[in-house]
């Protein structure tokens, strides 16, 4: 059976490419510490020494559209062509290409359709900054072999919360029993609160930090009954237009398992954004253990949950003391 | 009313970087253009009887009016991307 050997959730922000890679003098002022808390993060994964990838991320109108849009789709290529000409014009985006494994995708397909699933399938599909962010920040050598999942975030009526969790929960099953000695890692990108071509776009924090609070201790938590309870399609467009990317991170959350708590946990108050990215292990051994204490060492991650209460959150809920301050990362439990 | 095909005109200029330079220097004969040659087309050999803009979508588009787009229901993304390439 397959070892999943380690779940990561993070967000992506399509402009960390540039901003880390651009000349000195045109590098913006939060780059360092963003690029030193991305490549800690990275160590994460690489300590989990993956050879398949399940990606998780959401076409944004690059290929799919609205004549014929599916709420979930499986790529089942021998290869995956990666960045659009839109992309690369916006987000300076490389382009890339990545192998596919035509087995083990058509072997998951099958096994969600059992599953009660019901996806669709591209037998070409053109990989967008959802999965390219990630290859970007964590495994930039784009060596390994991926199965891409597409889920819909943009084009309602969206699937509910509880299934993209359930979704989460049955891709965890469906790895696990996969025949393979071979060792699986699933990672998947969202958002935090987030608002894109809207009047909340161009804050100093994101749209919704207390969100995040929240989002951050339940996702790190396994927290599924909060995340079922609280959040919803219309408190999600509360927190910001484009917030339904949560879901995907929910979607990784129930890959690793409720009540799981994550075993690295990191955050970054980013210009209009707050930055997250999760890395749990599933059978975790010592090697991961020490890697994910030397990362966080670095970049002053937790090595646990972060819960709603770290004074980090006090400036967003007692905003007379002093919002507006850029936030460091709490030391976690 | 035709929100879709408004999403559509957005969709299509802004993954093709001709119909984004023409669309930038001549908003309104860009529009016909497009209509002309993308717009009535679901594939090389079948055509839309239906499908059309308003008149106020065809002059918010026509003036690059991105916040009367917004706020008359155009995709967040699809507004965001194609108006900062302008």
């Amino acid at each position: 059976m397959a070892d999943l050997t380690a779940v990561l959730a993070s967000t992506h922000h399509p402009f960390y490419y540039k901003a880390t890679t651009s000349p000195e003098q045109e590098r913006p002022p939060f780059a360092d510490q963003w690029q030193r808390k991305v490549e800690a993060y990275r160590e994460t994964l690489t300590a989990a020494e993956p050879e398949i990838l399940v990606m998780v991320g959401a076409d944004h109108f690059h290929q799919l559209w609205l004549d014929n849009y599916p709420q979930f789709l499986i790529g089942q290529a021998e290869r995956y062509d990666a960045t659009f000409y839109n992309e690369e014009r916006e987000f300076g985006i490389p382009k890339y290409t990545l192998d596919g494994d035509v087995d083990f995708s058509r072997y998951m397909h099958s096994e969600l359709m059992a599953a009660d699933f019901d996806f669709a399938v591209s037998h070409e599909l053109k990989i967008d900054h959802s999965i390219i962010c990630p290859i970007i920040t964590v495994r930039p050598e784009a060596d390994l072999p991926v199965a891409p999942i597409y889920t819909n975030i943009f084009v309602p009526p969206l699937p509910s919360p509880k299934r993209f969790y359930d979704l989460g929960r049955a891709i965890r099953r469906i790895i696990d029993a996969y025949p393979t000695d071979r060792k699986v890692a699933a990672i998947g990108t969202g958002h935090l609160s987030l608002e894109l071509g809207g009047p909340r776009q161009f804050g100093e924090h994101g749209p919704d930090p207390l969100f995040d609070a929240d989002a951050i201790e339940w996702l790190s938590t396994g927290n599924a009954e909060a995340i079922l309870a609280n959040v919803t399609h219309e408190s999600m467009s509360g927190a910001g237009n484009a917030t339904h990317g949560f879901m995907d991170l929910l979607l990784m959350m129930g890959i690793a398992g409720e009540g799981v708590h994550a075993d690295y946990v990191d955050q970054l108050d980013l210009f209009h954004t707050r930055e997250m990215y999760i890395t749990w292990y599933p059978h975790k051994n010592q090697k991961q253990t020490d890697a994910a204490a030397s990362a966080a060492e670095v970049s002053r991650a937790s090595l646990g949950p972060i819960y709603a209460n770290d004074p980090v959150w006090d400036p967003f809920r007692h905003p007379e003391t002093g919002a507006g301050a850029p936030s460091e990362s709490p030391v976690g439990a | 009313m035709s929100k879709y095909y408004v999403n559509k005109f957005l969709y299509t200029i802004d993954r093709d970087p001709d119909w984004v330079g023409r669309y930038k220097e001549d908003p309104r004969g860009t529009i016909e253009a497009w209509e002309q040659q993308v717009g009535r087309w679901l594939n090389p050999a079948q055509e839309t009887t239906w499908l059309s803009f308003t008149e106020e979508e065809r002059e918010a588009l026509a003036t690059h009016n991105y916040v009367w787009l917004f706020e008359h229901g155009a995709h967040f993304f699809l507004n965001l991307t194609l108006f900062i390439a302008l």
